[in-house]
């Protein structure tokens, strides 16, 4: 396996669809991700992408300069967020500048990529 | 319902053998030379070990199975380690219930890896379906990306600066220096490493770890077994793992060692005022920190202070990672999640030959391992005693 899992990709499609998207249980009601077929807190297998605001909170910024894929070169250096989202997991996002912490935010989905896109209103 | 103790094992013939940036050999030759090496020191024949424990990422296609064929081993207990940086202390705890069970009577205990070129890249771009979906997409950076951040989210917590990481950096490497089987064994200086090129910030060239090949054993038997064969050996005092600390817990500031510490010093017997060497799983130095917190050796978020106050090298009053860690060895894939066990049991049984830390009795070994996504889920850690 080298791209998305079945998973990542419903949620990438409905967060394309819907400006963001987590995969969350219909259950017990819990988000959660990365994405996976069954819920992590009930073991639920009734679980999905579910439209989702994308609010979230930036815990830190990275900047990296080196990739293993050096075809990436080009595009380094880059900006990557750690950031809380407001339903509760935490995800990886690019951003177009080192975000301090406590920054929140909003989380788009680009390209098949979460990315920081601005600040929440 | 107390855990029992471990009481009548001993560990023997730690052994550290391989090691080279690249290698031409496939994993299992690095199996043979560390069992070969054991035996060696040992005296024992081959067919006396009846018990084997494997940790790799890189013998596939073959399975762990393929060992006891491929080493000539008829082993009556057999069992794969796959958990990385905590791979040593988790294949110590099974193979010391296995020796005191009577499963078997002779473990050895090998983490072993290959590194062909290129060989990293392989290993950490396909590491989880997680790491797959949630990680590589993001720079492709492999782990180094999510523990940039867990160094961020840890400084930001604690006040922790780079000098405080690079005072760790710099000891391990003058400890390296001091160790035959280290890759890099030229000392660093805290200029060097403040200079050093930034790689995914706020890590730099020498907060990270350089993969290589190489293996890292030690055999488990009984204590009655060990003195029969007239071998320096170490006793168990406490062995103590959790998986998925702390779930979720954002910022990453702590792992299993705080929520088993006491079980462990309740195990062993002693405080962490006991210690006389520590080895902590290094695969950058905020987590190196966190561990020295999470054993009780300082408070939470004080490691900055310790290193500031102690001199963490093997002639130093708080000596940590004496052999200089896989910041000085460099890291040879399972093979890094044994090298500090190993190196302890060295220390308390006073074999650590140009780096011994005077009077080393306890040690105490902590072990991370398995970057699924954002952080190591495996923890554990070991304290040892020399039987001196």
């Amino acid at each position: 396996m080298s791209g998305p899992s079945p998973s990542m990709q419903a949620l990438l499609t409905v967060a394309q669809a819907e400006g963001f998207a987590l995969f969350a249980c219909r259950d017990c009601g819990c988000s959660f991700y990365p994405p996976q077929s069954f819920c992590p807190a009930c073991l639920s297998p009734h679980v999905d992408a579910q439209p989702d605001s994308g609010e979230a909170t930036v815990l830190s910024t990275t900047r990296i300069h080196r990739s293993l894929d050096p075809a990436l070169a080009p595009t380094m250096p880059l900006y990557v967020c750690s950031v809380k989202s407001a339903a509760g997991p935490s995800l990886f996002a690019l951003a177009d500048r080192p975000w301090p912490a406590a920054t929140a935010v909003r989380l788009r989905v680009r390209d098949g990529l979460i990315h920081v896109d601005r600040p929440a209103p | 319902m107390p855990v029992a103790d471990f009481r009548g094992v001993a560990i023997v013939a730690p052994t550290s053998v391989g090691y080279a940036r690249y290698s031409s050999e496939p994993a299992d030759a690095y199996f043979a030379a560390c069992l070969r090496e054991m035996l060696r020191a040992t005296g024992l024949d081959k067919q006396e070990v009846d018990g084997l424990s494997a940790s790799t990422f890189t013998l596939t296609p073959n399975p762990v199975a393929s060992l006891s064929m491929s080493l000539g081993l008829s082993p009556r207990w057999l069992e794969a380690v796959p958990f990385g940086g905590a791979s040593g202390v988790m294949a110590l705890r099974r193979a010391a219930r296995a020796v005191q069970s009577g499963d078997a009577s002779v473990v050895a205990c090998i983490g072993a890896d290959c590194n062909p070129r290129d060989g990293f890249r392989g290993i950490v771009t396909a590491f989880s379906v997680a790491s797959i979906d949630a990680v590589r997409p993001y720079g492709d950076a492999g782990p180094t990306m999510p523990f940039a951040h867990v160094t961020r989210q840890y400084m930001d917590a604690t006040g922790a600066t780079r000098e405080d990481f690079g005072r760790l950096c710099v000891a391990q490497r003058f400890n390296a220096s001091h160790c035959e089987h280290a890759l890099l064994r030229q000392p660093t200086t805290l200029e060097d490493y403040l200079a050093a090129p930034p790689i995914a910030e706020p890590l730099h060239k020498l907060d990270l770890v350089m993969p290589c090949a190489g293996a890292e054993g030690m055999l488990v038997m009984t204590e009655k077994h060990a003195q029969t064969l007239g071998l320096p050996y170490a006793r168990v005092r406490a062995v103590v793992e959790r998986h998925n600390a702390y779930p979720g817990e954002v910022p990453v500031l702590r792992g299993g060692w705080e929520h088993e510490r006491e079980d462990l010093y309740s195990q062993a017997g002693c405080t962490p005022m006991d210690i006389d060497v520590v080895a902590a799983y290094d695969d950058c130095p905020a987590v190196v920190f966190m561990q020295l917190e999470g054993l009780g050796l300082c408070g939470s978020g004080d490691a900055r202070l310790l290193v500031r106050d102690h001199d963490l090298r093997f002639c130093g009053d708080l000596p940590v990672n004496t052999s200089g860690g896989q910041l000085g060895c460099g890291q040879a894939g399972a093979a890094g999640g044994f090298l500090g066990l190993v190196e302890v049991v060295r220390q308390v049984t006073q074999q650590a030959i140009g780096r011994q830390v005077p009077q080393a009795r306890i040690g105490a070994v902590a072990g991370y391992g398995m970057a699924v996504y954002d952080r190591c889920l495996g923890t554990g850690v070991a304290i040892l005693e020399g039987s001196w």
